[in-house]
């Protein structure tokens, strides 16, 4: 059997690791456009700012490939899809021919139409050599601006901030990580981030961007004729699937690959995976791209598993962020604003620690922690599966929330069932 | 059995909070590797209003913390066994997001995500040694499906229900 991955890095790992699960023999080639060994992409932000050394960036140990018998390609980028000789060929010529094939070639940032774009020192923030790029010209650099306070426009300013630049981020919604926080998580972390330094303009956007003489950035002028002055500029305002590749191809798509339980796309033998593909969404009558991870992860080890012959159903997932800014710990699971009547929410705060609960009827739908984040995932396993949670939905009242009761209660449920929901 | 891939498991009876088994996994030291030299116990007991619950990692089959890592550190290691490489560890919590029984510990000032590793190095580990009660018991992987079910039979024929999944 002939598998040939295109991507490398964590649907792609996740996909190795299915495959061997079944098929210790089979040939396995990984293809990928960047020149690195599997990298924990999130990570890069640390990179930037000199917490985690370039040694440590990587996801898997060296002898990752060598273990698993995988024919790894690296810089190289796959141009087409012939689905009916059922061969890709690469920028150079070079033909693969597979039995099975795996698009797992996750997203490419979006850059919207503004006036300069052309300048010099203008970056986005998805790879390795984003990073690199930002830290070789960083030095003696004073000032960067940030544009979309999303969950990548953070870790960016982060990093800048880390660097010792004066950072400011540009958001269009009304707070930072709009999306996943609500208007009280919302405002402890703007604080927290004003605290550290970065300072965050909400409900605006860039119209323009400036340069000077050389070519170099200077500056932004905001929607409302503001001018901000930087030497290095991120767009940071949202992420696509990266589908390019199926152009030539009939699979279908809508924002991301559309896959069946099985991650395999409208043409069989041709699988998808990771924040390239459009999957299950417990949470949303459709099918919906959540570029995370853990999801990317365990898509790609279904597909995998699945490519090498086995039948194994993806369970689904929700959009679920945890991040720490500048020691304060944020979680988000599922639906944390809620939208409509049927869902009632219980919630607490005190100073920097928040919690709140979302339920559907008798389901957790949605979760918000800050400040104190132990026992989270008691909280997701109870969204993902999606169980009737009456008894315990009784048991989580806000005088639990309030005290600092909620962690052994959240215990003593799960322990109790005892992994009645994992297994 | 050193080697071999086992898991904790927590036996029917109700936990009087002795604290014995926290003792002895500090005393065993197996935390020590974290970036720190705090040595923090991988077992913690809470208090419930029915007794105390013992919280510890279950090694879970399908482990949720290791396909959640972003970093890699923590992964299951050629024994079948999760286990974590602190020196990688950012702390950026997906794990305990993602972890159904509350078995990790957010350890703030050495952003690590710390849990039981499984005394990899002990006959039997230092916790389930220690348990006097036996809650605590240990058993391998390969075995535990069938103890299991031996264990859900012997219920069902003594009409014993108190530790049966909620419903």
């Amino acid at each position: 059997m002939k598998y040939v991955i295109v991507g490398n890095s964590y649907a792609g790992v996740g996909a190795v690791e299915g495959i061997r699960e079944l098929d210790r023999e089979g040939d396995i080639t990984m293809i990928s456009d960047e020149p690195y060994l599997a990298y924990a992409r999130p990570l890069i932000s640390y990179n930037l700012g000199g917490h985690v050394a370039s040694k440590n960036m990587y996801y898997r140990s060296a002898g990752f490939y060598k273990k698993n018998n995988v024919r790894l390609i690296l810089g190289k980028r796959v141009m087409n899809i012939n689905s009916a000789r059922r061969q890709i060929s690469l920028e150079d010529g070079t033909l693969f021919e597979y039995d099975r094939l795996l698009l797992s070639t996750g997203g490419q940032p979006f850059i919207p139409p503004i006036k300069g774009l052309g300048a010099r020192n203008i970056f986005s923030f998805t790879k390795w050599d984003d990073a690199k790029k930002i830290k070789r010209i960083a030095p003696g650099k004073k000032k960067a601006v940030v544009i979309g306070g999303g969950l990548i426009g953070l870790k960016a300013a982060e990093g800048l901030n880390d660097l010792g630049l004066g950072v400011t981020i540009v958001e269009l919604g009304p707070r930072i990580l709009a999306v996943a926080l609500d208007e009280v998580s919302g405002a402890i972390v703007n604080r927290q981030l004003r605290d550290n330094g970065i300072k965050l303009i909400a409900g605006h956007t860039a119209k323009e961007i400036l340069s000077d003489g050389k070519g170099k950035v200077c500056g932004i002028i905001l929607d409302n004729n503001k001018k901000l002055e930087c030497e290095i500029l991120i767009v940071a305002i949202g992420v696509r699937p990266n589908i390019g590749l199926i152009r030539s191809t009939s699979i279908r798509a809508n924002r991301g690959i559309l896959v069946d339980r099985c991650m395999m796309t409208s043409i069989k033998n041709i699988y998808a995976a990771g924040d390239v593909a459009e999957a299950h969404d417990v949470l949303n009558s459709r099918d919906s791209v959540i570029a995370i991870v853990p999801l990317a992860y365990e898509q790609g080890r279904v597909a995998g598993y699945n490519m090498a012959g086995g039948r194994r159903a993806y369970t689904g997932g929700i959009g679920m962020n945890s991040v720490e800014v500048y020691n304060l710990p944020v979680m988000t699971m599922g639906i944390t604003n809620q939208t409509s009547e049927a869902h009632e929410v219980k919630a607490f705060r005190k100073g920097n620690v928040y919690r709140k609960l979302v339920f559907e009827g008798n389901r957790l739908v949605g979760a918000v922690l800050v400040g104190r984040v132990d026992y989270g995932g008691v909280l997701t396993r109870f969204i993902r599966s999606r169980a009737d949670i009456t008894p315990i939905k009784r048991e989580l009242t806000e005088d639990v929330l309030r005290k600092g009761e909620f962690a052994s209660v959240l215990s003593k449920i799960a322990n109790t069932l005892n992994g009645a929901l994992v297994a | 059995m050193p080697g071999k891939t086992r898991k904790v498991i927590l036996g029917p009876g109700v936990c009087d909070g002795c604290g014995r088994c926290v003792e002895a996994c500090l005393k065993a030291g197996a935390k020590k590797q974290g970036k720190g030299n705090r040595t923090i116990a991988g077992i913690k007991l809470l208090k419930s209003d029915t007794g105390f619950v013992p919280v510890i990692c279950r090694n879970c089959e399908d482990a949720p913390c290791a396909t959640a890592c972003m970093s890699g550190s923590r992964h299951r290691n050629g024994k079948g066994r999760v286990v974590t490489d602190y020196t990688r560890c950012i702390g950026c919590w997906m794990c305990i997001m993602n972890c159904p029984f509350g078995a990790i510990e957010r350890v703030e000032g050495e952003h690590i995500a710390l849990k039981c590793e499984g005394c990899p190095d002990k006959e039997v580990p230092a916790c389930v040694a220690a348990c006097e009660r036996g809650i605590l018991g240990h058993s391998d992987i390969q075995d535990l499906s069938s103890a299991v079910r031996k264990k859900a039979a012997a219920r069902f024929l003594t009409g014993e229900r108190e530790d049966m999944p909620a419903k």
